[in-house]
């Protein structure tokens, strides 16, 4: 679903760029801040008040290195499999589609950093293999990055909490998690597209629909497995570390 | 049973990237097929990318054959160099 420069118009490409670039650079911040260790905490006594101040650290923490480590592996494993376009069955037949991986990213090292790893894929797939325009490219990384990646991790995190502690509800939480985010990727695919005069937006939004309705559920069952398999393997991932604290 | 550790999950991206992306099917995706449906594959005016050095993932100049799995090869390296970089950027601390 990369939408290459001829699909959108100037007006419509360039604020997405710009918003884009805010989301990035903000997943920047939070990425940043929470990668090293917590500061020292010192009480200060200033103006006869008592109160604490946390001092900046500068080590990075253990967690924060494997974080960035486990990062390289998610962005080479997304970049990988969204070269292998899967056609899709029956009445969908001669549609293919690949992996999107926002919501995989987002559960193996983080929503935000899901962020940065699905910007860097998509840059770098813009550049060296003009596959996504280069004015496109703010639209894609809020298509498939904030909305697919940042926004599914949130839908995740939804659907588990209202699942509560059934046994079922990760699982479940991830299956609806990724369809969805690939849908509503789909679905700001087509807003861009209806906005920039491409198509009539009714029209765009429901082929679209049709045909990653379709694509989600491969994109579901395909992130239960990794993840799944993952697991099996003992592989550190950001879903598993307990709140707050750190993987086992 | 062993664990698994980035090194191999880097090597199995560099496996699919390179024999999986061979039986890719070559079917438009889903925003492809939509744009032929409905009219507006050319629209707007092309801009031409110079900097893309594999479109298509294709590498120019070499067999069929060995040009996707190449394209792939060098594309999970670059993935993989680019995010060790921001990595390093990210981890940086300011000297004040």
């Amino acid at each position: 679903m990369h939408l290459p420069d001829t699909f959108l118009s100037t007006q419509t490409a360039v604020p997405l760029l710009g918003s884009a670039f805010v989301a990035v650079a903000h997943a920047v911040r939070r990425v940043r801040a929470s990668l090293f260790e917590n500061g020292l905490v010192r009480t200060v006594r200033y103006a006869g008040e008592v109160g604490e101040v946390t001092l900046a650290s500068r080590r990075l923490s253990e967690s924060g290195a494997r974080r960035i480590e486990r990062m390289v592996a998610v962005g080479a494993l997304v970049f990988a499999f969204q070269m292998v376009n899967i056609a899709l069955p029956g009445a969908l037949g001669g549609v293919s589609g690949h992996l999107l991986g926002g919501v995989f990213a987002g559960l193996v090292v983080g929503p935000f950093e899901a962020l940065l790893v699905m910007s860097a894929v998509l840059g770098i797939q813009a550049f060296v293999f003009a596959d996504g325009g280069l004015l496109a490219l703010g639209a894609n990384i809020l298509n498939m990055g904030l909305v697919g990646g940042v926004g599914g991790y949130a839908m995740f995190l939804y659907v588990r909490w209202m699942l509560g502690i059934k046994r079922y509800a990760r699982t479940v939480a991830i299956l609806c998690a990724a369809w969805c985010s690939v849908v509503a990727a789909a679905c700001c695919a087509a807003l861009e597209l209806a906005a920039s005069g491409a198509a009539p937006l009714k029209a765009v939004l429901a082929t679209m629909l049709t045909y990653h309705a379709g694509i989600g559920v491969g994109e579901a069952v395909f992130t239960v497995c990794a993840i799944a398999l993952l697991e099996r393997y003992r592989y550190p991932l950001h879903v598993s570390e307990r709140r707050g604290g750190e993987a086992a | 049973m062993s664990r698994l550790t980035t090194l191999h999950l880097v090597l199995v991206a560099l496996g699919v990237a390179t024999i999986l992306s061979l039986v890719s099917s070559p079917a438009p995706d889903g925003l492809e097929r939509t744009a032929e449906k409905l009219g507006f594959t050319t629209y707007g005016t092309h801009l031409p990318v110079p900097l893309a050095p594999f479109a298509d993932y294709v590498v120019a100049g070499v067999p069929q054959t060995l040009a996707t799995p190449l394209a792939g090869f060098m594309g999970v390296c670059a993935v993989c160099a680019v995010l060790y970089g921001a990595g390093v950027l990210l981890s940086r601390v300011r000297r004040s």
